[in-house]
């Protein structure tokens, strides 16, 4: 199966074919054309991996909730994504998926503390929406583009959680 | 006036990293201790190792570990003779250094009037002030109106700064750069201070651009003798929260040392202060580079601080057994002269959360965890596999403390141990710790309390690491692998394995 990593995807573009087959009752790896002996053990399924490629000794941590993989290795983070080739295929062919936007989710759990807007009012990049209060702190949500106030999900004094919608703008 | 007491039992109120690190002084000293716990620390790693255990309550800090009654009671129930508060919760709560005193107890720590005193920063300033230590330009006592506030502002100038008089450790400031934002700071820093503090009051200071933040560890017993043990550089912040600390600070020389140290002792006297404490002072680095070592009075911590170690490193102490000995009524054991600092320390402070989502907090449980070891490391932390990072408590997880010889060397040992501490299940500030050490303002121990936000970009930018190095590339490429494999095996069986992956991928040890 062939692999597709891209690194540091807001930065610049690395994209590197990763091939791993079996030779001989071995997994190699085919990576930019040069074959090493690959070796990974399972430590914690999901997020922690001891690799050897060719004799190198790697430590891999996955962050947890990412979509991306987000990678520890030696204290340094490496943000990549991995499509394997099928899913490359999958997504070439539906074309890039369409994120809707307009919805402020809340970032954190927190407190609603106030909130300066309502439906039908027009926002500008930058203006402060509503006081969202966690660890003590109030922080201002602010938006992130100008638009109309098409519905507020909370009210002053609400719990919310993380991802929960806070106000959509249209 | 205080004779000895025996301290036979202690009950520590406190939870996490601080809560096992005084348990494992009272193991060493024959002292048995006594854990307090919420229902959601059931399994931490505090209960586990102290002698003895008791429930307060819920877990919402304000149902269990600032619930004075519930700890007195527990305190009651095991017998315990004192109290150590640790950090946070209730260790500046002068209201509970009474309520200890009045039932029997020894709270370690100083007497609830000087922990009111400097916990009131207004009364702080006045206090510091009367005893010629140098406190910061500001107004006098408390703004309450916007015609007070435009009369400081007019006075002290901006950039100022509008500070909760029962603030501390960070909360309850705000810097106002530009007249127009200010009421607006005014009011929310009163809202902040009310809620957080109980407590509205405010004062404006003058704002010091880029200074250094110093501190001074003061100990004091019970019989009037008060010295200091070096100072801590704890300039790396965020958003007044600490991230790094060292000792000795970079910019303090053997003179500036002795005469910071002094005024220190200076201001622990006036006050009549005993046990441990900290006075925090702010270096005025524009006046540095023009020789004039310029330092102001901050605020004092009536408490053991989160950073102690780095202390005790360089000075082969025990903080806590000091604290537990002058709360017992012995004398302290040495004087000024025979102290003196070896080597470097550097404490890192690991906290669960994100340095790419604008550092929210993270939560999840702990799933594997390896945690870095060899010649002169400590790692204070209360982590075991399976304990959950939850919302109702602090981030920090854990304090990597490491000594070098030399500073240079106390750097790349730290660095080491960063690479070898692996959480699995939270993400941690790991890699950004790692990026600042690489600063070439780390590097050569110039920065000031405002470098790290300052240069927030570059340093997340260094933290996602440059070197895209093919093996990390297949290893990325593993890994996905494997966690497809997983949730395909666990869609189909519902349940993980993995020795058809296994199989697969290592043909040659399955």
């Amino acid at each position: 199966m062939k692999y597709y990593v891209t690194f540091n995807e807001d930065e610049i573009e690395v994209e590197i074919e990763v091939e791993i087959r079996e030779e001989a009752g071995r997994a190699v790896g085919v990576i930019d054309g040069q074959t090493y002996p690959l070796d990974c053990s399972v430590i914690e399924p999901g997020s922690k991996y001891s690799v050897l490629i060719g004799a190198e000794s790697l430590n891999v941590t996955v962050n947890p909730g990412t979509s991306e993989l987000d990678m520890i290795v030696g204290g340094h983070l490496y943000r990549t994504r991995v499509l394997d080739e099928r899913e490359r295929g999958a997504l070439q062919l539906g074309g890039e998926r369409k994120i809707g936007g307009g919805v402020v989710k809340s970032v954190m759990p927190g407190i609603v503390r106030k909130v300066f807007i309502q439906e039908g009012t027009q926002v500008a990049t930058g203006e402060p929406l509503l006081i969202l209060e966690a660890m003590k702190m109030e922080n201002e949500i602010c938006a992130e583009g100008d638009g109309i106030v098409a519905k507020v999900h909370v009210q002053e004094g609400k719990t919310v959680n993380s991802n929960d919608p806070l106000v959509t703008i249209q | 006036m205080t004779s000895e007491r025996k301290i036979q039992k202690l009950l520590i109120a406190n939870r996490g990293e601080i809560a096992l690190r005084i348990i494992r002084t009272c193991r060493e000293m024959g002292i048995r201790s006594v854990a307090v716990y919420s229902e959601a620390d059931r399994d931490s790693l505090p209960v586990r190792w102290a002698d003895e255990a008791y429930c307060i309550g819920p877990p919402p800090s304000a149902q269990s570990y600032l619930k004075v009654d519930a700890i007195l009671d527990a305190a009651r129930r095991s017998g315990a003779e004192a109290i150590h508060p640790g950090y946070g919760f209730l260790a500046e709560n002068g209201a509970f250094a009474d309520a200890c005193e009045a039932a029997g107890l020894i709270f370690v720590g100083p007497t609830g009037h000087v922990i009111r005193t400097m916990g009131d920063k207004i009364d702080a300033r006045r206090l510091m002030t009367q005893a010629n230590v140098p406190v910061m330009p500001g107004t006098e006592g408390e703004i309450s109106t916007d015609e007070e506030l435009e009369r400081a502002a007019e006075q002290i100038g901006f950039p100022m700064m509008i500070k909760a008089s029962g603030g501390g450790g960070g909360k309850g400031i705000r810097i106002v750069n530009d007249p127009k934002e200010m009421r607006k700071a005014f009011n929310m820093a009163r809202s902040e201070a009310e809620k957080a503090f109980g407590n509205p009051a405010v004062y404006v200071e003058r704002y010091l651009k880029n200074p250094r933040h110093i501190e001074f560890q003061v100990m004091a017993d019970n019989y009037g003798h008060a010295i200091h043990l070096g100072e801590r550089e704890c300039s790396l912040q965020r958003r007044h929260q600490k991230i790094i600390e060292e000792t000795p600070s970079p910019l303090i020389d053997d003179e500036l040392r002795q005469r910071m140290g002094d005024v220190a002792v200076q201001a622990c006297e006036a006050i009549g202060y005993r046990n441990a404490g900290t006075i925090e002072f702010l270096a005025d680095t524009e006046a540095f580079e023009r020789g004039e070592k310029k330092f102001y009075f901050l605020e004092m911590n009536t408490r053991l601080q989160v950073e102690h170690p780095i202390t005790e490193k360089v000075l082969g102490l025990d903080l806590v057994r000091l604290q537990l000995e002058i709360a017992a009524g012995q004398e302290l054991p040495f004087a000024q002269e025979d102290l003196r600092q070896s080597g470097h320390a550097i404490e890192a402070r690991i906290y669960a959360e994100d340095p790419n989502s604008g550092f929210l907090p993270a939560t999840g449980v702990v799933q594997s965890l390896d945690l870095p070891g060899g010649s002169g490391v400590r790692m204070d932390s209360a982590l075991y596999e399976g304990m959950e990072v939850s919302v109702y408590y602090d981030p920090m997880l854990a304090k990597l403390v490491v000594r070098g010889s030399t500073r240079d060397a106390a750097i790349e040992r730290l660095k080491r141990c960063l690479g070898e501490l692996h959480i699995s299940g939270v993400k941690t500030n790991v890699p950004f710790l790692l990026a600042i050490l690489e600063t070439e303002s780390f590097r050569c121990g110039k920065y000031h309390t405002g470098y790290v936000e300052q240069n927030l970009k570059t340093i997340l930018k260094d933290a996602g690491s440059e070197k895209r190095e093919l093996i990390v590339l297949a290893a990325a490429a593993l890994a996905h692998a494997e966690r497809k494999h997983r949730s395909r095996q666990l869609q189909a069986e519902g349940a993980p394995g993995l020795s058809t992956w296994k199989a697969a991928f290592r043909p040659g040890r399955s």
